[in-house]
């Protein structure tokens, strides 16, 4: 990609991730072997950049300046150094972070107190402190704390900082023309808050480029004072160079686009210290169809079920929001996916959408479980893909087309049949009539080109119908009670069916009302036989009862007309429809409406039932250990990082700040006993009430081992688990254990040098990550594919460490730990040329004779 | 006549109390409704339609909230009743108060099994607590999984079937005293254990016996084994064609016949108890996930709850039908409650065992449903659904209460009304 093309963003953001905000992390400074961790993510213009990750150092001790101690970590992917100090709260702190000699394209901003993150936008340096203050380096050489909520204000400081021309220049600092065009800018840096505490400068250097002005260095020196806690000032001073090579810096114009830039970064890290779920901000919410078109990430429960859940017409994946969660408690899912199409689309095309997602994950034996039409797009796409899909589940689908879709457009046609009318004789002469039912049509089949497959006689429909279908197959046959269905169906639009405002409540509202207005007629008739004298006024009233509750009758019936034909259903598709001819039923009676199925107790009830029964998954209850890379059950290995999901495993959500890891997070404690009779705890990255990432100890027994998690209430989970030499298993960009691989590639030169380039990018747009296929380059190239992954150090043998990528063998050059990253391992292909243009291929890595799970990279 | 109640609508919500009443002349009743002749209405309608209330032999004597979705089927043991989930918890019989409860970690179990001293749970650990206190007696580990099948619980073992195929005898001190692996011999895929009945001292293992790794082909299986020693007595298969067969629940042993339900093509399937010869096989209504609980007999006839909406009786002797009550959903489980069958639908339906007449139903108010099998002694029935666990009573005590086997049906009048 063209770096002047694409405009990148801050080149290295140092953030911590979930977690306390404004909590800086805490070392205690008299520790001498105290040690530093740090979650970073990083971007270049053309993509990323190396891996992001954890740094973990068991750094030794730094005499700073100053005396201060200080902490010296380097991140594992060879992008920058960060040196780290204490603060005057006893605080971790970033004091500089500096470009690494072997990336080419990083770039890193010196920091300052505690600092979390830091942006280069623009030639300007917003400086993170961790979630409650940012300083920005304002044109009036002065710096401002803006607090980190008021990111608005400050991109809007920074909005003319443009640096476009050469006065935006001039906000930023005092500018100089050098003798070759270039310019230099100097800022100073301070703390307007406390003057004191940070002083230093800025000198940045920018050349043209067309319109505008990229820079190519910045030089940093900065002086901040702390005071310790043995009330002594420490003085820390920061100096660095960077090189831009070429860099656009842009600012984000707005507090979205800063997001969609920051969330395009992908995060490696989340594998190790954040759910695999995605952060409730990147789920969307439920009937948001804002993002047409945009796919959640995948996720893994460590379970060995892959599971679809496929949404109908109008939604997306969030209608799940409440039974994917439901049914991931009661199962222990592999692979879940989301998937949201864009509903008003082709079922054809949703199909092909949802086949392209299934095969692109890599994994096996799913169940595609469908609402709606989601059921038939699940259908087409397991007749397409048979192989890959164990059996297919549908709730409310239409299988033989919606009355009520048939109904909308004859009704709308006869519509324009009575405007027709109106225009007489010149109608006539057009033959209007006809060319109403033309237009209806048009119009539906250009707003909502899934009509046209809904309807029951739809081409679709009848192929799906008589396409042979290997899989298993169960139909939930949802039928409501056709009194007041329509009314069911706008509550259970709005709420949950069991709520005040659902379905359910919406039913019994109205039914009351029903009711009062029939008893009115009455109580009113008697009122004007007690009083004649207001007799006509009473008779007024129950007049109007009757037509109210005539009203009412005729809307119930109305509807039930218009969607079912009279033979009842769920409120919109009827009875009749969602018969799935060779599939087993179930049918629920007195069901919620077709809107609120997807959120009903029972239809939760007959899914948990059919998982069982047909599909023999059990039920899954407390805590499930694997791995943290595969989500492997087969066991886990001595060194290794592992995940362990379950419920009420934590009171809150916190992770770990330094190593040594702490073996308590949020008051959760993991025990692990192991095959010689050895009790330790776990060392914890992360915990949260679903999930805890922890570390196994390298010295742990092989064999039959048992684990515990203690909770703060006291509640205690416990398992089992299998402890071997080795459990390889490989880390995917998006954390579900299959798909794109997480790593990158480093490309040497005959001259000398070499570059690190990212293998894959998560689309912002989707969410998902994207293949970057690996140009080999010329012949003098030499090509290495580093992989992460965990389980696999221990293996007896380079002999014993076999990779494959498609079919060829590939030369395994390096197998091993990742120096100062707890439990995580590295391995480095050869790549030989022979794969160019093989596209995308799997690459099985096998240890000891054990596979590590199967993940994709794409070749050129 | 029929069977089951009139085909008419509920309208208890209209009117407050359960009301029967003909959808046609409901519909006329409310289409007519003039002012003019409205006393006569009103005489029709209450004369015609409303009905005593129905639920006259369904009493829900307790309702406590659940501890998360209890799904095993409870056991009942001396003054306690124990649900199972994603804990395990002892409840006191009279008040479903809570008397303890503990974690139960990896899958959730099928059944509980209890005794007045212990209470056993199995799912990727055989587990036993005291029944009193619910502290952990022993622990010990399985093969695979046992959570997909109900183990049994005897005065000398404990029986649990894993989702590899294997059937484990356990003394009541933990200890392992036979093991037997059922795995169909040559085939890769598991033979999943669904249940195990023990019946004086044979023990019969009911099995899905997947013929591909994704079971789309599947076999059914039952293995009788010697409750002492696990060695095999006999061993049948069931629908070794291209369909897809296996059994669903444990096996009911009544008499000299072993029935076994099959949830995949909605049948009864039964054997001989001695030979394991098939004697019969009754089918549902095609199209339904099937019989997906284990079924209750007296001496003339089995009854077993479908996914096909209906609770079919079955002469015991040949299998043909006897009767057949539609219930208004897929059917779950069923049980014996008083002189009454219980059968749950998301919902629960008390049914007259001799003519499958539906003389009350409850628990059907939209989310407050029963989701869980039965457990019943002396007469009353134990149910868990999502929100809530019911304690219920159908009428008066069945004479003969006793073991799943045996429940002897005295004579009786004859078959009435069928519906088939």
């Amino acid at each position: 990609m063209n770096a002047r093309v694409i405009t990148g963003i801050a080149l290295l953001v140092v953030t911590r991730l979930a977690g306390a905000q404004c909590q800086p992390p805490h070392l205690n400074p008299q520790d001498t072997s105290a040690t530093a961790r740090i979650t970073y993510r990083a971007v270049s213009t053309s993509g990323v950049v190396g891996q992001p990750g954890v740094g973990a150092s068991n750094a030794s001790r730094v005499v700073g300046n100053a005396g201060e101690p200080a902490l010296t970590t380097h991140v594992p992917d060879h992008i920058v150094d960060l040196r780290l100090g204490y603060d005057d709260q006893r605080s971790l702190v970033v004091t500089s972070a500096v470009r690494s000699p072997q990336s080419r394209d990083a770039i890193a901003i010196g920091g300052y107190g505690r600092v979390r993150s830091m942006h280069m936008i623009r030639g300007g340096l917003v400086a993170d402190d961790g979630g409650c203050r940012q300083f920005v380096a304002s044109p009036d050489n002065r710096v401002s704390g803006h607090p980190i909520v008021d990111l608005q204000s400050a991109g809007s400081v920074m909005q003319g900082l443009t640096v476009r021309s050469e006065d935006d220049l001039r906000r930023l600092g005092t500018v100089s023309r050098l003798a070759d065009g270039r310019l230099h800018v100097r800022s100073v840096v301070q703390d307007r808050a406390r003057p004191d505490d940070l002083q230093g400068e800025i000198l940045m250097t920018y050349r043209r480029s067309g319109r505008s002005f990229v820079i190519e260095r910045a030089e940093i020196a900065t002086e901040s004072r702390a005071i310790r806690e043995d009330g002594q000032v420490a003085v820390l001073r920061n100096s660095s160079i960077h090189e831009f090579d070429g860099v656009t810096v842009v600012i984000p114009d707005s507090m979205a686009e800063h997001r969609r830039l920051t969330a395009a970064i992908p995060q490696r890290s989340l594998i190790l210290t954040a759910p695999v779920s995605p952060a409730p901000d990147v789920r969307p919410l439920a009937r948001d169809a804002s993002q047409p078109g945009a796919f959640l990430p995948s996720q893994n429960d460590g379970g060995s079920q892959n599971v679809v859940f496929q949404h109908g017409f109008l939604a997306n994946g969030g209608t799940w929001a409440r039974m994917e969660p439901w049914l991931s408690g009661d199962f222990a899912f592999g692979t879940k996916l989301l998937p949201s199409l864009r509903s008003t689309d082709r079922l054809g095309a949703q199909r092909d959408a949802l086949v392209q997602r299934i095969t692109e994950s890599g994994a096996r034996d799913w169940i595609l479980i469908g609402h709606s039409n989601g059921g038939l797009v699940s259908r087409s796409a397991a007749q397409q893909i048979p192989g890959l899909v164990r059996g297919v589940i549908t709730s409310s689908s239409l299988h033989n087309g919606a009355i009520i879709v048939q109904s909308g457009r004859e009704a709308a046609a006869r519509r324009l049949e009575e405007l027709a009318g109106t225009l007489g004789n010149l109608a006539a002469v057009l033959q209007m009539p006809l060319l109403g039912g033309t237009l209806s049509s048009f119009a539906f089949d250009s707003l909502l080109p899934v009509t046209r497959d809904m309807s029951p006689s739809s081409a679709f429909i009848r192929q799906l119908n008589a396409s042979d279908e290997r899989f298993l197959r169960v139909s939930i046959e949802n039928i409501s009670d056709p009194r007041w269905v329509a009314f069911r169906v706008v509550g259970d639009s709005r709420c949950d069916p069991e709520s005040g405002c659902g379905g359910r409540a919406w039913v019994r509202y109205v039914n009351s009302i029903y009711m009062a207005l029939r008893s009115c007629v009455p109580v009113s008739l008697s009122l004007g036989f007690l009083d004649p004298g207001n007799a006509a006024t009473y008779q007024q009233t129950a007049a109007r009862c009757s037509h109210l509750a005539g009203a009412l009758d005729t809307l119930d019936a109305y509807w039930n007309k218009l969607y079912s034909a009279n033979t009842g259903g769920d409120g919109v598709v009827d009875s009749g429809a969602q018969v799935w001819r060779g599939a087993l039923a179930v049918r629920i009676a007195d069901a919620d409406s077709h809107t609120g199925v997807n959120r009903s107790d029972k239809v939760r009830d007959a899914l948990a039932r059919v998982l069982d029964q047909q599909f023999q998954v059990p039920r899954r209850s407390g805590v499930s250990l694997v791995s943290a890379a595969s989500f492997g059950r087969d066991g886990v290995a001595p060194g290794s990082i592992v995940s362990l999901f379950g419920s009420q495993l934590a009171e809150r959500t916190e992770q770990a700040s330094a190593v040594p890891l702490p073996t308590a997070l949020a008051g959760a404690t993991v025990e692990l006993r192991d095959a010689a009779g050895v009790t330790r705890p776990l060392e914890l990255f992360f915990v949260s009430p679903t999930q805890i990432n922890a570390a196994i100890p390298s010295d742990v027994a092989v064999g039959p081992a048992s684990f515990r998690v203690r909770t703060p209430g006291g509640l205690i989970r416990s398992g089992v688990l299998s402890v071997t030499r080795v459990a390889p298993g490989l880390f995917t960009a998006d954390g579900s254990g299959a798909g794109m691989a997480s790593g990158y590639v480093v490309r040497s030169r005959p001259g000398g040098g070499s570059t690190n380039e990212a293998i894959a990018e998560r689309d912002a747009a989707t969410g998902r990550f994207r293949p970057l296929p690996i140009e080999l380059g010329g012949s003098g190239d030499t090509v290495h594919l580093i992989l992460y992954g965990t389980g696999f150090r221990g293996y007896t043998g380079a002999a014993n460490v076999l990779a494959q990528i498609g079919d060829t063998a590939v030369p395994v050059e390096y197998a091993g730990r990742v120096e100062r990253n707890v439990g995580l391992d590295q391995i480095n292909l050869r790549l030989p040329r022979e794969l160019a243009g093989r596209g995308e291929l799997s690459v099985v890595l096998t240890v000891d004779g054990r596979a590590a799970n199967e993940v994709r990279v794409a070749i050129r | 006549m029929l069977a089951t109640p009139r085909p008419g609508r509920d309208l208890s919500r209209t009117f407050g109390w359960r009301v029967e009443c003909p959808r046609r002349l409901r519909a006329w009743l409310i289409r007519t409704w003039p002012i003019a002749v409205l006393r006569t209405r009103v005489a029709i309608l209450v004369s015609l339609c409303i009905a005593p209330p129905v639920y006259g032999q369904l009493t829900v004597d307790w309702r406590v909230p659940a501890l998360g979705l209890e799904s095993a089927r409870p056991a009942i043991a001396d003054g306690r009743v124990f649900f199972a989930g994603d804990l395990l918890v002892a409840r006191a019989v009279r008040t479903g108060d809570v008397l303890w409860r503990a974690a139960i970690d990896g899958d959730v179990p099928r059944c509980v099994l209890a005794t007045a001293r212990v209470v056993v749970v199995a799912g990727e650990r055989l587990s036993a607590r005291s029944a009193a206190t619910g502290e952990l007696i022993w622990d010990v580990a399985l093969p695979a999984t046992a959570a997909l099948g109900c183990g049994a619980l005897t005065e000398q073992f404990v029986v649990v079937g894993t989702r590899s195929g294997d059937v484990i005898g356990y003394r009541h001190d933990g200890t392992q005293a036979w093991s037997r692996s059922l795995g169909a011999p040559g085939s890769a895929p598991p033979s999943v254990v669904r249940g195990i009945t023990v019946s004086a001292d044979v023990v019969f293992v009911s099995m899905v016996q997947l013929r591909d790794e994704q079971g789309r082909t599947a076999s059914g299986r039952v293995v009788a084994l010697d409750l002492g020693t696990g060695a095999r007595r006999w061993d049948r298969a069931f629908g070794t064609g291209a369909e897809r067969r296996g059994a669903a629940d444990a096996p009911l042993v009544q008499g000299d016949v072993v029935v076994v339900p099959d949830a995949f093509a909605n049948r009864l399937v039964a054997l001989d108890r001695a030979s394991g010869m098939v004697r019969w096989e009754y089918a549902g209504r095609a199209g339904h996930v099937g019989f997906g609980a284990t079924p209750v007999a007296d001496r003339m006839r089995v009854y077993a709850v479908s996914g096909d909406a209906a609770v079919h009786a079955v002469n015991i002797a040949d299998g043909s039908p006897a009767w057949r009550a539609v219930l208004p959903a897929s059917g779950g489980v069923i049980g014996w409650c008083g002189d009454h069958l219980l059968a749950t639908y998301q919902g629960v339906a008390v049914i007259d065992p001799l003519d499958g007449r539906v003389v009350a139903r409850g628990l059907d108010e939209e989310g407050d449903f029963v989701a869980s099998p039965i457990a019943v002694d002396a007469g009353v029935a134990y149910a868990a659904g999502p929100r809530a666990v019911y304690r219920i009573q159908c009428g008066k005590r069945r004479s003969d209460s006793g073991a799943s086997e045996g429940r002897s049906n005295p004579a009786r009048a004859p078959v009435r009304a069928v519906e088939r």
